[in-house]
């Protein structure tokens, strides 16, 4: 009877933890879930195991993939300052071992695998649980009892199921923090593209507009000196009609990822002279100096001729359109170790700090708005540096804002065979 | 002699509008942009004002629904003048209170014939 008697106490001894267990991890399972961030989700685990199984510590340690690191991120039951002491080597102690081998370490004291981490601590028991996500390992949950009682089997198992419930939660937050960040990069595209295509519209009707206007009139001016003028007018709008285009098909062809290079040799003193010779009724019209130095002796670089062009203008135009009237632009070319150096340095509003680093992104203007001042497509720049870089070269932006831009671009040089 | 104000930014556009508004007999007085066009109103007393829409600052919607608020000047004829030219963009020059709207590229012939005709009415 006696022994029939305890054989029930122990059933309902047994029917009662594991009723505990399983209410504990329905809690953890239905309440982690529901967590936004990562770092309340490890936050959660390390407090629910924690106090679930009478340890006096629970620290969650992850990855730094700069230092090879395994640094705390959330704790429970550890001194002030105490966390930021501990930083685990991968293949050091039982936190590094149990992310290393992916396996689960539990051990009291005197036993082969107890390697405490914390210093200076009564730790006598602890049990280091990899936190597995679907692919790799995110972490390591580390449990320590300043009693040397080891964790049990289903202790064991209990934290397994939590740190794997965790490890879901992870994925899942992180999962869709990269997807909403897509989605924000893909929304920005798609608003730059629009305004682009509002933009190019406008950049190609005005040109447009004059060019029909000063036609029309010319058909009927008998003044032939004035007619000449108002020729030569709508000449010149088509001759900047002709830049947007250049441009929209370079873009294309960039989009397309098509860029083949012709290298040979250009002289650049001839280049940028005849370069800048294109602007010059722009540069009359604006009061505009414009000063060329290229260096004696300059080795011609190496580089296809045409796309070269199309970076010269795009960077005239540009000192040009963002200079002020009065103002200077400086051509200047040298050799630079065994690149050849060019820069074109304007007198003009300049470009914000910050805005620095995005000028040359495709479609990107520092004032896209509808009715800025600056027309363009936004595709200059991006352009200047994807030719750039496949010439192997780099373009580098100096800027003042209030007083005027420097860009600067290097290209191989052609050495002379000896 | 009816006197026009034409307001726009780009001064190739100012150039071949005022050689055309000229031609047929006009005065033309001329602003860059819309805060100095506003500013000219008051005394340069137009008879009807040539407004362009995408300019540095204001917009030539938000000039025109200035002038169109103003119990002094909204009896001067609005006409947009723009390369803004979708259904929506028609509809925001009626809305801010524009007589007419002229798409850019335009003809000289309609230019003339919208100016004039906005002009009898008065």
């Amino acid at each position: 009877m006696v022994r029939e008697k305890e054989a029930t106490q122990d059933n309902n001894d047994l029917m009662e933890k594991f009723m505990r267990d399983l209410s504990f991890l329905y809690m953890v399972t239905s309440s982690i879930h529901r967590l936004t961030r990562v770092e309340e989700v490890l936050r959660f685990l390390v407090n629910e195991v924690t106090r679930a199984l009478n340890a006096e510590i629970g620290i969650v340690y992850t990855l730094d993939t700069a230092s090879k690191r395994l640094l705390p991120v959330v704790s429970r039951g550890l001194r002030k300052g105490e966390e930021e002491k501990l930083a685990v080597k991968v293949d050091d102690s039982a936190v590094g071992r149990a992310f290393e081998e992916g396996r689960i370490i539990n051990a009291v004291a005197g036993e082969s695998d107890f390697y405490p981490t914390l210093d200076g601590m009564e730790v006598n028991s602890l049990l280091c649980v990899p936190v597995k996500g679907r692919k790799n390992i995110l972490g390591v949950l580390e449990l320590c009892r300043l009693h040397p009682l080891k964790f049990s089997l289903d202790e064991e198992r209990l934290v397994t199921v939590a740190a794997g419930q965790a490890a879901i939660a992870m994925e899942n937050i992180q999962n869709l923090e990269e997807l909403e960040k897509t989605v924000r990069e893909l929304k920005a595209v798609d608003e730059l593209k629009n305004n682009l295509l509002a933009n190019v519209s406008h950049e190609l009707r005005t040109p447009i507009t004059i060019a029909k206007g000063a036609l029309e009139l010319a058909m009927d001016e008998k003044d032939v000196k004035k007619r000449n003028g108002l020729l030569k007018m709508a000449m010149n709008a088509l001759v900047r009609q002709n830049f947007i285009v250049g441009d929209l098909i370079e873009a294309a062809n960039l989009e397309r990822g098509k860029r083949e290079l012709k290298l040979e040799e250009v002289n650049l003193a001839q280049l940028i002279t005849l370069v800048s010779d294109e602007f010059k009724p722009m540069l009359i019209k604006d009061k505009i100096k414009m000063k060329i130095s290229v260096e004696n002796c300059l080795p011609p670089a190496r580089a296809d001729n045409k796309q070269l062009r199309h970076v010269l203008r795009n960077l005239i135009s540009n000192a040009i359109k963002f200079n002020k009237e009065g103002g200077e632009i400086i051509i200047e070319a040298r050799e630079k170790g065994n690149m050849v150096e060019v820069c074109v340095s304007d007198t003009g509003i300049g470009i914000p700090e910050d805005k620095l680093d995005k000028i040359f992104e495709r479609f990107y203007q520092v004032d896209s708005s509808p009715s800025r001042r600056y027309g363009g497509t936004g595709l200059g720049l991006a352009i200047v540096k994807e030719t750039v870089e496949a010439h192997g070269g780099r373009v580098t932006v100096e800027s003042k804002l209030g007083r005027g831009s420097k860009f600067c671009f290097t290209l191989p040089a052609a050495r002379k065979e000896e | 002699m009816a006197r026009i104000l034409l307001v726009d930014d780009e001064p190739e556009i100012r150039i071949i509008t005022r050689m055309m508004l000229e031609k047929a007999g006009y005065e033309v007085v001329e602003a860059s942009n819309g805060e100095e066009g506003l500013r000219m109103l008051a005394n340069a007393k137009p008879d009807l004002i040539l407004l362009d829409v995408m300019m540095p600052g204001m917009k030539g919607w938000e000039v025109c629904e200035k002038i169109k608020a103003d119990e002094k000047l909204k009896h001067i004829p609005v006409v947009m003048f723009t390369v803004r030219t979708s259904d929506e963009d028609i509809e925001q020059s009626r809305e801010c209170g524009a007589e007419a709207h002229i798409n850019k590229p335009f003809d000289r012939k309609e230019l003339l014939e919208t100016v004039e005709r906005l002009l009898r009415k008065m």
